[in-house]
């Protein structure tokens, strides 16, 4: 692994790059064109379709501000039907009571919107997330009643607009609708462009980093609360200059219809719904649905409305991103080009998983069959494909949340089943020569080998992985492979002295059968370093990989063993989670469980074994420190503690979660490793060339963010990274991390590097001691001696000096310490020990005396 | 003095119907973390499901319930089981837009069946009876609805805090995550949470139908005040729902005595009033952690 870090295989990103200025020229050329054409519609239209034009246009404009108020602010609101009926009725009353032209009376209510949203907001925004969205309702309810308890303005019965008033606007009526048109157009462009060039400010940024995680974007000195109070009033002032719009052209108004959440606000929802939420293009498109839509089925009246509902709920759950972002997930087409700090989702997908070929050449050219296709869909495999009784579970690409596969979710009756195959075939495999066993191995690492990038490929998009990574955690299963079908030639057992004129020998059995639990991370590489020992010395295995990685973590290796020439059964793989797991624990026919995976469910499964009496070989979690002496090389160091830290997303147990550095050097050090960090790139890893791909899943990010966001709190400074876009996580450096922080005693499982100082050799172990886990750690120093002392003080299972500790090899036992494990070792010879039990057999010639 | 103490006790049974409309609303609120803005809609869902039942087998309107509240509580199930379980736990936006396009279908499909006539279940004149005390009256049917709030609000508490179901409901609610790990089909929780929800729901609506008008376009009305009265009780427990319903209660039956058209207007006021001055409710929300 070392050798990753140091022979540059990581690649170098590449910028990012969009489409080209042509293209943005083009369409913005064509929508200029666009706008002046609808410009002068009014010549050739009718009246009728004038109407249906400027309401269609102060839709758009409706949809357009609530897009940017909850597709960007993240600000559900379903009370914008306030600043409508706030905006005409304050045109009514200027313009009517107080005898202003109506152009001014519209400018009135715009600002009327943004005081009274400016009140509205001082309440509401003490409320969070779906209370504020009730709440905006309750608002406009309460505008409604005032309304309608004032005279003045008509009360509970309406008000209408005096003829001289609309005959300010000019006498001709035709002459009027171009000019309420013209508005209209006019209002439609400013928000569509006004939307466009916010988003594209160093504001629009701010928002966007909002709306990703409000938490990192306040760490990094964004005031959230005052952005969205300005989107808030923004939006409203906008909405109110609509709302304006509608009731000059109505010329009459009554509070409910001022007010109504159907027309100003479902029917909006419903455009943006469908569109697309959080994009400019999605309203565009929704508005021309909605339209559509309605010319077909207003006639039906309320099942108009039913049907409209559906469609919006089904595009919820179908399609989140609405039309416009199935049409972009297609095509990449944007009209609106934002500059994306990381883009996401657009890559062609890559040939060796496309659906339509079954079979692909390796490097020779050879036609090789594929290992995964559909019909495993569902399954289970118990030396075949079978549909699982559990159910099925959807494995998504991390990167992009799109659909990969579909897995079977083992249920207890699935493992129960398993695990008695795996029984009836142990006998007759512990049985075969070690020969056959070994050449099984053998072939299997020769399966690897030319499966390579089908597998590399599931490896990347189930578990986010980089692509440099896949081809090292399969060639270090090759390598693993083949140095464990060695070890099926080892000696098995020895002839003990004895007192007694007998022969008497110990000798290896197999313990039976072998049920592997393992998480997501580097699925591949941990359970084949599990299976593997386990098959060569004779047992027969139930593997059990995460659900969220059961393609790589299982199918594909029961796949290769397949064509490797392994019997049925021996081999036997239950997707599923937390249930299966605890099956699998419980079974009685299961001898022995290994488990990799968190502290917290390797108590559970100990817990297990112990109920069952299973020998239990738990492989848990690390916080692992470096500590970096003064006279560390610090450009060298921070090269490998960088990607100590960062590499995989700092999702492996050997991760570097504390960087422990003498204090006369600390700054320099924290500075290097900055640089270091804010120069790798974030991003989808099948897409583009990235250093880091996704997190796997959005509550493992969200721990991430909590634990930075903690310490920060308690005093810590991020000096790099600290945000992040959905699962994407900046690499993060923070200084001034103490030992009472959460981020410094937990393991983080996440892309941070916390650094901490100390004065002393003795502080420095002493800090680096301070964990309950003791997995891997490492030394920076050039003076070995005290490299070497420091070392044998360390209560880890592993300690690497002048290196970091993301560190795998064959022939290394691995495994930690306290509560990184319960003493079981993999790697190399280890593979004897664990995976057999002894059986001590005396011979005598004839059977000896007793007193009895 | 006699004008306080009526006004007093109008509030207060009138805030057993505020605190019936609330409480399931808080119960899916602090189980899943999602607002229902369906939640109106439900109720009058279940007044009509009532008014349907009467109409084809004439009955008195409580005992449409043994239909109705089986009902609305599968219906509960399923929604959250096929639809809602989706939701949980993802960002804010998406349930409450599912459920606000609920909202208007429940709307709809009421307006298509029923039309849009205004409708009253008769309760055979429980809903007339009073008893007088002193110079005033107090109506037999808000003492009984007061009392059915406050048995309602004991079972909840009774099956959160006593019963096997309820210890998983809280485990469920506190850290799904670690629930999950102790073997909790969280998505089978979430649903029979959701379907006690609707239970109440329909206990509510038939007890509004007998008391006041409605119509498919009132749901909306009774979510509002749902809402308020758990802003203003906190998130704490089913009785701040309770004394949620009965300050709205008083406050609207105070702006009632001053002008019939103040009496909601006075609520709002109340609701406003409790979010400037405490954001968190009367009884927020304890960590359980």
């Amino acid at each position: 692994m070392s050798s990753i870090a140091t022979t540059g295989l990581v690649p170098e990103a590449e910028a990012t790059v969009n489409r080209g200025s042509d293209w943005t020229l083009s369409i913005f050329g064509a929508m200029a064109a666009l706008v002046v054409l609808l410009a002068l519609a009014p010549a050739v239209l009718d009246g009728g379709t004038m109407r249906l034009m400027i309401e269609l246009l102060l839709y758009l404009s409706l949809a357009q501000m609530w897009n940017l108020l909850a597709g960007y602010a993240g600000l559900v609101s379903v009370g914008q039907q306030a600043f409508v009926g706030v905006g005409g009725y304050m045109l009514f009353a200027l313009a009517a009571n107080a005898g202003l032209h109506p152009l001014v009376a519209l400018i009135g209510s715009g600002f009327a919107g943004a005081i009274a949203a400016a009140i509205i907001g001082a309440f509401l925004f003490r409320l969070r997330g779906p209370h504020f969205a009730i709440g905006t309702w309750v608002m406009a309810e309460i505008c409604l009643l005032t309304v309608a308890v004032m005279p003045g303005l008509g009360g509970g019965s309406g008000f209408s607009l005096p003829v001289a008033v609309v005959r300010e606007l000019g006498t001709d009526r035709a002459w009027r609708d171009s000019l309420i048109y013209w508005l209209a157009l006019g209002l439609a462009v400013v928000s569509v462009a006004g939307s466009y060039a916010v988003m594209r400010s160093r504001f629009g940024l701010a928002l966007l980093a909002v709306r990703d995680s409000e938490r990192a974007a306040e760490s990094l000195g964004v005031d959230s609360g005052r952005i969205k109070f300005i989107v808030y009033v923004g939006t409203a002032a906008m909405t109110a200059l609509v709302g304006g719009m509608i009731f000059l052209i109505k010329l009459r108004m009554t509070p409910d219809a001022a007010f109504s959440v159907l027309d100003w606000t479902a029917y909006v929802i419903f455009i943006v719904i469908i569109g697309g939420v959080g994009r400019i293009e999605g309203p565009l498109l929704g508005t021309l649905i909605f339209f559509g839509l309605r010319s077909l089925l207003a006639d039906l009246g309320s099942v108009y409305l039913i049907v409209l509902g559906c469609v919006a709920v089904a595009a919820m759950i179908w399609a989140p991103n609405g039309l416009w972002g199935l049409i972009a997930a297609r095509t990449g087409l944007e009209l609106f080009p934002l500059q994306h700090r990381y883009q996401r989702g657009i890559g062609a997908p890559h040939s060796s998983l496309n659906k339509e070929a079954h079979s692909m050449q390796d490097a020779a050219g050879k036609t090789i069959s594929k290992l995964i296709s559909d019909d495993m869909a569902g399954s289970i495999y118990l030396g075949r494909f079978e549909p699982a009784k559990g159910g099925t579970v959807p494995v998504t690409e991390k990167a992009t949340g799109e659909k990969l596969f579909v897995a079977g979710n083992a249920n207890a009756a699935d493992v129960a089943e398993a695990a008695k195959v795996a029984k009836a075939a142990q006998a007759a495999w512990g049985a075969l020569p070690p020969t056959a066993r070994g050449d099984v191995l053998r072939k299997f690492a020769a399966m690897c080998e030319a499966h390579m990038p089908e597998v590399s490929d599931w490896i990347i998009r189930e578990t986010g992985s980089i692509p440099p990574k896949a081809p090292f955690e399969i060639m270090t299963t090759v390598r693993e492979a083949i140095e464990v079908a060695g070890l099926t030639g080892q000696p098995v057992g020895h002839i003990l002295s004895s007192s007694l004129p007998r022969t008497s020998y110990a000798r290896r059995v197999p313990i039976g059968v072998v049920g592997v639990i393992t998480p997501w991370n580097s699925p591949f590489i941990l359970a084949a370093r599990v299976v593997l020992p386990a098959l060569a010395m004779g047992n027969s295995v139930v593997l059990k990989p995460d659900i969220q990685t059961p393609v790589c973590g299982g199918y594909a290796l029961a796949r290769l063993f397949e064509l490797a020439g392994l019997p049925a059964g021996v081999l036997c793989v239950v997707p599923g989670g937390p249930l299966t797991g605890e099956a699998l624990t419980l079974d009685p026919n299961i001898h022995m469980v290994s488990f990799t995976g968190s502290t917290l469910v390797g108590r559970r499964v100990a817990e297990n074994g112990g109920k069952t009496l299973k020998k239990v070989a738990l492989e848990l979690g690390g916080n692992n420190a470096a500590i970096i002496f003064e006279d560390a090389d610090i450009e060298k160091a921070t090269s490998a503690t960088a990607f100590g830290s960062f590499f995989h997303q700092g999702q492996i147990c050997f991760t570097l979660g504390r960087h422990l550095v003498h204090e006369s050097i600390a700054e320099a050090y924290g500075r290097r490793l900055s640089e270091r960090a804010m120069g790798l790139h974030v991003g989808d890893p099948a897409a583009q060339q990235v250093h880091l791909g996704p997190i796997i899943n959005e509550k493992q990010a969200a721990r991430v963010e909590t634990l930075v966001r903690d310490a920060v709190e308690k005093g810590a400074t991020i000096t790099a990274g600290g945000a992040r876009d959905g699962l994407f996580y900046k690499p993060t450096v923070m200084v001034n991390v103490t030992t009472d922080m959460p981020l410094y005693k937990e393991e983080i499982f996440g892309p941070v590097a916390p650094i901490t100082t100390f004065k002393t050799e003795a502080e420095a172990i002493a800090l680096a001691n301070d964990t309950a886990y003791g997995l891997a750690s490492s030394i920076f120093t050039r003076d070995q001696g005290r490299a070497m002392r420091v070392a044998r003080q360390l209560r880890t299972g592993i300690v690497h000096i002048n290196d970091q500790t993301v560190n795998h090899e064959v022939f290394g036992p691995i495994g930690g310490m306290g509560a990184s494990g319960n003493g079981a070792r993999s790697g190399g010879p280890s593979a004897l020990d664990e995976y057999t039990q002894w059986q001590w057999i005396t011979v005598h010639d004839e059977v000896p005396a007793y007193p009895f | 003095m006699t004008l306080l103490v009526d006004i007093l006790l109008q509030g207060l049974l009138l805030g057993g119907l505020f605190a019936l409309y609330a409480a399931g609303l808080a119960l899916v609120f602090g189980v899943m973390r999602i607002v229902n803005l369906a939640h109106g809609d439900f109720i009058v869902l279940a007044a009509f499901g009532a008014l349907a039942v009467v109409q084809s087998v004439p009955m008195h309107p409580f005992l449409t319930l043994l239909i109705v509240a089986p009902v609305m509580a599968a219906a509960g199930y399923g929604l959250q089981a096929g639809l809602l379980n989706r939701f949980v736990g993802t960002d804010t936006m998406a349930p409450l837009l599912v459920t606000f396009g609920i909202s208007i279908i429940v709307q709809n499909v009421l307006l298509q069946i029923f039309s849009g006539d205004t409708r009253k279940l008769q309760g055979g004149g429980l809903e007339t009876a009073s008893i007088s005390y002193g110079d005033s009256a107090i109506g037999v049917y808000p003492l009984l609805v007061f009392t059915v709030a406050v048995l309602v609000i004991l079972a909840l508490q009774y099956i959160f805090f006593k019963t096997p179901i309820g210890h998983v409901l809280r485990a469920t609610a506190d850290d799904p995550a670690t629930a999950r790990l102790m073997g909790v089909s969280t998505g089978h929780v979430y649903a029979v949470a959701s379907a006690i929800a609707f239970a109440v729901i329909a206990i509510v609506g038939v007890l509004m139908a007998v008391r006041t008008n409605f119509d498919p376009t009132t749901g909306p009305a009774r979510l509002l005040v749902a809402f308020e009265v758990v802003i203003i009780g906190g998130l704490g427990s089913f009785w701040g729902a309770m004394v949620g319903g009965v300050i709205l209660g008083i406050a609207q039956s105070i702006g009632a005595r001053i002008d019939p058209s103040y009496q909601v207007l006075a609520g709002h006021a109340v609701f406003l009033a409790v979010l400037l001055l405490r954001p968190d409710g009367l009884f927020p929300r304890v960590a359980h952690r």
